[in-house]
């Protein structure tokens, strides 16, 4: 199934979650062409926030993707605040909660480099694409090269736009 | 393997003993990384291949123009991904009749 980020973000802006979109769906939000299939939040990890984000998974049967069937995985506050990183699969598309990414370290760090933005009635914190290209060097994957390309001429793009405004 | 609670410890896999150890974790600086319009020669050369007219019309659209265009393709995507294999699956069942 193909993860929609309007799914999650239904599911999440109830609750009151803390998070932050990066990967693809926030490449996608900045203009971005290229396909994505990847739903990541950095989330807080204040523990109102890992309750918060607990309870609004919950529904959705949340577990580690890649796991292999009947591992006795509790997706509550206790399992988030023992853990950091989480790749799941749920009922509405896989998704990635990060506790910390490289390049842009917490929620709370990340913050800063930060848009608010809105659609389908829900409103989220999306990285800013300077940020984003700076989260994808510092990832340091082969495979992100030609995305870095891609975020860097959106860049480009964007300021022509901008200057000649 | 997931990092404890605390933000100086992380989890690695111990091979020879298959025992999990604490490691500490470098701290990232995330205020030292390098302009997001940094030059690069490598991704220079990515550059040439993006299709610039796609990116412009994209940033003449809202964000949430964006994302519906974008889950449009999604949709068709995976309509012609079911098609094909349905036909595939079809045309299985033909080969397997016929010989």
């Amino acid at each position: 199934m193909i993860a929609r980020l309007e799914r999650f973000l239904a599911a999440l802006e109830p609750h009151g979650v803390k998070c932050i979109v990066i990967g693809g769906w926030a490449a996608t939000i900045h203009g971005s062409a290229r396909s994505t299939n990847d739903v990541a939040f950095v989330y807080s990890r204040e523990p109102l926030n890992l309750a918060r984000l607990a309870a609004a998974l919950e529904p959705f049967q949340p577990y580690l993707r890649g796991a292999p069937p009947g591992l006795p995985f509790r997706w509550d506050a206790v399992t988030i605040r023992q853990g950091l990183n989480f790749t799941l699969t749920t009922t509405i598309g896989d998704v990635d909660f990060l506790g910390e990414v490289a390049g842009g370290g917490s929620y709370e760090q990340l913050l800063a480099d930060t848009i608010e933005v809105e659609a389908f009635g829900v409103r989220c914190r999306c990285v800013t694409l300077e940020k984003l290209i700076q989260l994808k060097r510092a990832a340091g994957r082969p495979r992100d090269l030609e995305v870095i390309a891609e975020l860097q001429a959106l860049l480009e793009e964007r300021r022509n736009l901008d200057s000649n405004r | 393997m997931p990092s404890g609670d605390s933000n100086d410890l992380n989890w690695t896999m111990n091979t020879s003993s298959g025992d999990l150890q604490h490691l500490p974790v470098q701290p990232v600086d995330v205020h030292d990384l390098p302009p997001a319009d940094i030059f690069d020669p490598v991704i220079e050369a990515y550059k040439k291949d993006v299709d610039r007219t796609l990116l412009r019309e994209n940033l003449k659209l809202t964000v949430e123009e964006r994302l519906r265009k974008y889950q449009s393709f999604v949709d068709s995507r995976d309509t012609w991904r079911l098609a094909g294999a349905t036909g595939s699956s079809h045309d299985r069942r033909e080969d397997t009749a016929s010989s």
